[in-house]
């Protein structure tokens, strides 16, 4: 009935590397998953290599077209170097997203540790790759053109504090959205049981309506779980791109 | 598919303000539902913030993470990127292929025009040749024929008088002999061929 059992992390095998926990759990399984998923996908689909492709084919190569079209069209071509990444980083989120869909299939993204991990990464990564190729001008981008001197006290905190908040911001949309809709799934599920227990058969004619709210919200989720895998692998490609050409 | 993210302007206090209200949201959230957890009978409020699961979570996340990018980039895109590439070759082959085949085809065809312009030319001389020549043997064959056709005229109606004379000398024979035999029974007297000869001449001559 607690709709935050299902964020419980539970452990499968229990190790440890010196005094830290490590041990694989639901968490782990769902990661580990995913990797089988994508890869397998990716091979299965290119296995024939067809130069008209089949079904699995079309898949992984609409999934290829996708993320190397978004990073295109929001980066730019310099940023190609970094496709393999951003593929990685909008397949995991996806399947981790879809896979948690199934019953009883741990949702790893729900969990701000993790997105918050990935956000960081993005983040460190965007800031070298901006000090890297414009050095200490990078610095200068925090201070906007054509503004009056008097204003860089105020300015320039600001733009820091907003640079600084990407990560936050990254990793608390997905999180956030992950967890509220699947504990709103499950507090919706909550309510047939409720009604159920509480109202004896009339109950099982009422608890229709939970389970038909459900229903939309399955497919609602489903679309969110596509739309923040897209925001955060969109969001990436931007902060590439302010990376790549300091404005 | 195209969807805009569209934040506050750039800098500014917009997107300050923008994180502290999700942050401010977010925690609300988060304290609400892990008091109402709490008061469910559970010890434990949300499981997102339990520090002791997040080592083995970054720690899984990272191997999973790595192993599925060197998968990826390693062997799974190189190949998609390498299908992808040889069909835009080949597809760039085929159409040079068939930009090629069209302009060889297209002067296969005016060859061919000419070709038949040229036979039909020469099908017309041939044909107007063919037709003086028939029309030549044709006069010829037609004077053969008319020469031919005078002759048998001549002939046949050189056969049909003389068919004639013969039949007249023959009838004025009979005609001698009836009279002489008419005179005898109605006269009954005997006359002689001269006699009778001489009056079918004046009979002859009155007739003419």
């Amino acid at each position: 009935m607690d709709p935050l059992h299902q964020f419980q992390i539970k452990s499968i095998f229990n190790f440890s590397i010196g005094h830290t926990d490590v041990s694989f759990s639901n968490s782990s399984l769902s990661m580990v998953a995913v990797v089988v998923i994508v890869y397998t996908l990716m091979m299965l689909g290119m296995r024939s290599r067809s130069v008209v492709p089949g079904r699995l084919q079309s898949l992984a190569e609409v999934l290829y077209e996708f993320v190397s079209g978004t990073l295109r069209d929001n980066a730019g071509h310099e940023a190609r170097p970094f496709f393999p990444f951003v593929f990685t980083l909008f397949t995991f989120i996806l399947f981790g997203n879809v896979i948690g869909m199934i019953p009883w299939v741990f949702t790893f993204t729900s969990h701000i540790i993790v997105t918050f991990a990935m956000a960081i990464f993005v983040f460190l990564l965007v800031t070298l790759v901006a000090i890297v190729r414009h050095g200490v001008k990078f610095f200068t981008s925090f201070m906007p053109h054509g503004v009056p001197m008097w204003l860089a006290p105020i300015l320039i905190p600001i733009e820091v504090v907003s640079y600084m908040s990407r990560p936050i911001s990254l990793s608390i949309r997905l999180f956030a959205n992950m967890m509220a809709g699947h504990a709103m799934m499950k507090v919706f599920a909550g309510f047939v049981i409720l009604m159920v227990s509480g109202m004896g058969a009339a109950g099982y004619v009422a608890g229709a309506l939970p389970v038909a709210v459900n229903v939309a919200l399955v497919g609602f989720e489903l679309m969110v779980a596509f739309l923040q895998a897209y925001v955060f692998t969109i969001l990436t490609c931007l902060y590439l791109k302010d990376a790549i050409h300091l404005h | 598919m195209k969807i805009m993210i569209t934040g506050p302007a750039r800098g500014g206090w917009a997107r300050i303000a923008g994180t502290v209200a999700m942050a401010a949201i977010l925690l609300l959230v988060t304290v609400g539902i892990a008091m109402a957890s709490d008061a469910g009978g559970h010890k434990a409020g949300l499981p997102q913030l339990d520090t002791a699961t997040m080592p083995t979570q970054l720690f899984w996340l990272v191997v999973s993470f790595v192993t599925l990018y060197f998968l990826l980039s390693g062997v799974a895109l190189p190949q998609v990127e390498e299908v992808i590439t040889n069909r835009d070759g080949r597809i760039a082959w085929d159409i040079g292929k068939a930009d090629e085949m069209r302009v060889e085809s297209n002067a296969i065809l005016a060859g061919n025009e000419k070709l038949l312009e040229e036979a039909r030319a020469r099908a017309y001389e041939i044909v107007s040749i063919t037709s003086g020549e028939g029309q030549a043997s044709s006069k010829l064959l037609m004077q053969r024929f008319e020469a031919d056709l005078a002759r048998r005229t001549k002939e046949v109606e050189a056969r049909i008088s003389s068919i004639k004379m013969t039949a007249i000398a023959g009838l004025d024979k009979t005609i001698a002999e009836l009279a002489r035999d008419v005179v005898s029974r109605l006269a009954g007297i005997e006359i002689d061929n001269a006699v009778v000869a001489e009056a079918i001449n004046i009979a002859k001559k009155e007739r003419n």
